[in-house]
């Protein structure tokens, strides 16, 4: 339940900085954007980002593609170089909810701009069971019959690391769409009973789309 | 523009394709300490007599009693002099679970064979033959306080255990797979014992009510939780795989009586004609609680027992007497409450029955509807795991022992002999 109410917490704050964005105006010199002029970009000014989309793995893995959603309200600390944090929720295995720091760098101070970006942080549980299945083997006492054995981890959370690359386009004076693609390295953890722990390190594609505020 | 879409579309799929999860588990616990198959199949080897130390399945030939010693080997006691038994020698069978014996011919399992051993000659026990990877894949008891780590069976069988600190990589899908159990093997529980010194040429031996294997005629079957493989044993020295045959779920003893193969599983009990032996024909089931319930059949009844608790389902400890005179109907005629029963042997109308921590317990069977009226005898003291009653001498299994009794008067048993387990 604390879980949930803290994730909740997290959502109102990205609505939020949301509301609040629209309300700023950043940047005085903001021009013809659509054009790709150069254009000041807001160097001093908040941003949010909020972009969904999946994680893609091999198909040999347990699950595919999940979803993840992250909002990112930051600081653009020069012209081309920000740094934000961001919450959101994931389902790698379960339910996470991602609290990242994003540091991203745009290639060009333009309205369209290809970006190299890396976040990384830690995923705290959502679901105290992950229904992830332990994977040694069971047998009967006998010895003679043997089965994998359900064991019933609780999962513990773990890190993120994301580096990735991505173009962002403004359509607007403060508004803009982004796409992005990234590698993530996650590793969670899960505890069972006594000293029983489980490590699941994910290596994913990511592929995300995206608005911006400015 | 196209710069932008193009290399990162390449790219994309090459990540794709490389983006495995890679799952750990890290615990202590049981660690396999492996036998390669080659080694495997040069170890069986006669050596001298050593104590009982983990006695499993019980088996009677002529004068000589075969005990199992789990999965290590094969004890041969002299029983010329029930009062007296010799153990004379040992046979290293890694993975041996039961055996059954027909002339002078010992079959047996060790891990995933089928061999045969010469018997003729107790002080010059050899190999004959064996079916090689037709029996599942088991393994020796574990520490059960820890969890068993996952098993490599291209590395060999798992010749024992150690506890360590395990990490092993995990598959990503983690459905229950049931590998399929493996015991042991039985005989024709009812057939006629010859008699005479030495392990003769003819006929077929004796063995528990909780046997695996059996032999009828010339076929050897072994079963498993829900396999039963068939042999030909024409040429008793070189068995041959016939068939294996889908004989249901939960699948614990076999018990064979002249056509009929009666199949003591969790559920009930299933009878099958094997007439044609290489394709049993199914008869009747009989269903009952969930249960470890082992059987014996003579003449028109047969008489099960369930044990509740543990592995082995709900909390019900009983005997059943069911009358198998429509064999394709059969029929409880009444059950009796039981504490925790084993094994059970019958002969004429005297029933023995391992009761668990009630112990040993000797009924009168003549009215099938009264047999808890009719108890003739208990030894409470004893933990027994089966019985052999055989020409007035019972022979059973326990916890701590071989014990023999004299049962030629049913109302006066007594022990004969105690062969002592090594503590």
């Amino acid at each position: 339940m604390k879980k949930i109410s803290l994730f909740l917490i997290a959502i109102l704050f990205m609505a939020s900085g949301l509301n609040a964005q629209t309300l700023i105006k950043i940047g005085e010199e903001t021009k013809s954007i659509t054009t790709g002029k150069r254009m000041k970009s807001g160097f001093d000014g908040y941003f949010n980002i909020t972009d969904m989309g999946l994680m893609i793995g091999s198909t040999d893995n347990s699950r595919v593609a999940p979803f993840s959603f992250i909002t990112t309200n930051g600081l653009h600390l020069t012209e081309q170089f920000s740094a934000g944090l961001g919450v959101g929720v994931e389902f790698p295995a379960g339910s996470y909810m991602p609290i990242v720091i994003d540091l991203r760098y745009y290639i060009r101070n333009t309205a369209f701009s290809p970006f190299l970006s890396i976040y990384g942080g830690y995923a705290l549980p959502l679901d105290d069971d992950n229904g992830y299945y332990g994977g040694s083997t069971a047998w009967d006492t006998d010895g003679l019959d043997s089965y994998y054995e359900y064991t019933p981890y609780e999962a513990q959370g773990g890190f993120i690391l994301n580096p990735g690359f991505g173009i962002r386009s403004l359509v607007g004076d403060d508004f803009g769409v982004i796409f992005s693609v990234g590698y993530r390295f996650q590793r969670l953890y899960y505890k069972a009973d006594k000293d029983r722990q489980m490590i699941a390190d994910y290596n994913r594609l990511t592929l995300k789309v995206g608005i911006t505020f400015r | 523009m196209k710069k932008y879409i193009i290399y990162p579309t390449i790219l994309v799929i090459a990540l794709i394709s490389s983006c495995e999860d890679r799952v750990t588990e890290i615990f202590t616990g049981n660690s396999p300490i492996y036998m390669s198959y080659e080694d495997l199949r040069q170890s069986i080897k006669q050596v001298e007599a050593r104590d009982l130390d983990d006695p499993g399945k019980l088996y009677f030939k002529d004068n000589y009693i075969f005990i199992v010693e789990e999965m290590q080997g094969l004890h041969i006691i002299d029983n010329a002099e029930p009062r007296n038994p010799v153990n004379i020698s040992f046979i290293e069978i890694p993975g041996i679970a039961d055996l059954a014996v027909k002339g002078n011919i010992l079959y047996t399992d060790s891990y995933i064979d089928l061999v045969a051993l010469d018997i003729s000659d107790l002080s010059n026990i050899h190999e004959l033959s064996r079916v090689e990877n037709i029996l599942p894949y088991t393994i020796p008891r574990f520490n059960e306080q820890y969890p068993v780590a996952m098993v490599d069976e291209d590395k060999g069988v798992v010749a024992e255990w150690e506890i360590k600190k395990v990490k092993q990589k995990i598959e990503n899908s983690y459905y229950p797979v049931y590998r399929g159990g493996w015991n042991v093997m039985a005989e024709d529980s009812g057939g006629k014992v010859s008699g005479g010194g030495g392990v003769s040429a003819n006929g077929i031996g004796v063995g528990g009510s909780m046997a695996r294997f059996g032999i009828s005629e010339n076929t050897l079957f072994a079963i498993d939780n829900t396999t039963l493989h068939i042999f030909s044993i024409s040429d008793g020295e070189n068995p041959e795989f016939r068939n294996d045959f889908s004989v249901g779920w939960g699948i614990e003893t076999l018990f064979i009586l002249g056509k009929n193969m009666f199949l003591g599983s969790q559920n009930g009990m299933r009878i099958y004609d094997i007439s044609v032996p290489n394709s049993p024909m199914y008869i009747s089931d009989f269903w009952h609680a969930t249960g470890c319930d082992p059987v014996v059949v003579q003449d028109d009844l047969a008489y099960i027992t369930l044990r509740g608790g543990n592995t082995c389902g709900n909390e019900v400890n009983q005997l059943i007497v069911v009358s198998i005179k429509e064999i394709a109907e059969p029929e409880e005629l009444k059950a009796y409450p039981m504490e925790g029963p084993y094994g059970l042997g019958i002969d004429g109308s005297t029933l023995f029955i391992c009761d668990g921590d009630a112990g040993l317990k000797v009924f009168d069977v003549t009215d099938p509807l009264a047999i808890t009226d009719h108890q003739l005898a208990i030894f409470p003291d004893i933990f027994g795991y089966d019985v052999i009653p055989v020409k007035d001498v019972l022979l059973m299994i326990g916890d701590d022992g071989l014990y023999q009794y004299d049962y030629s008067d049913v109302t006066d048993i007594k022990l004969l002999s105690k062969i002592e387990v090594r503590n």
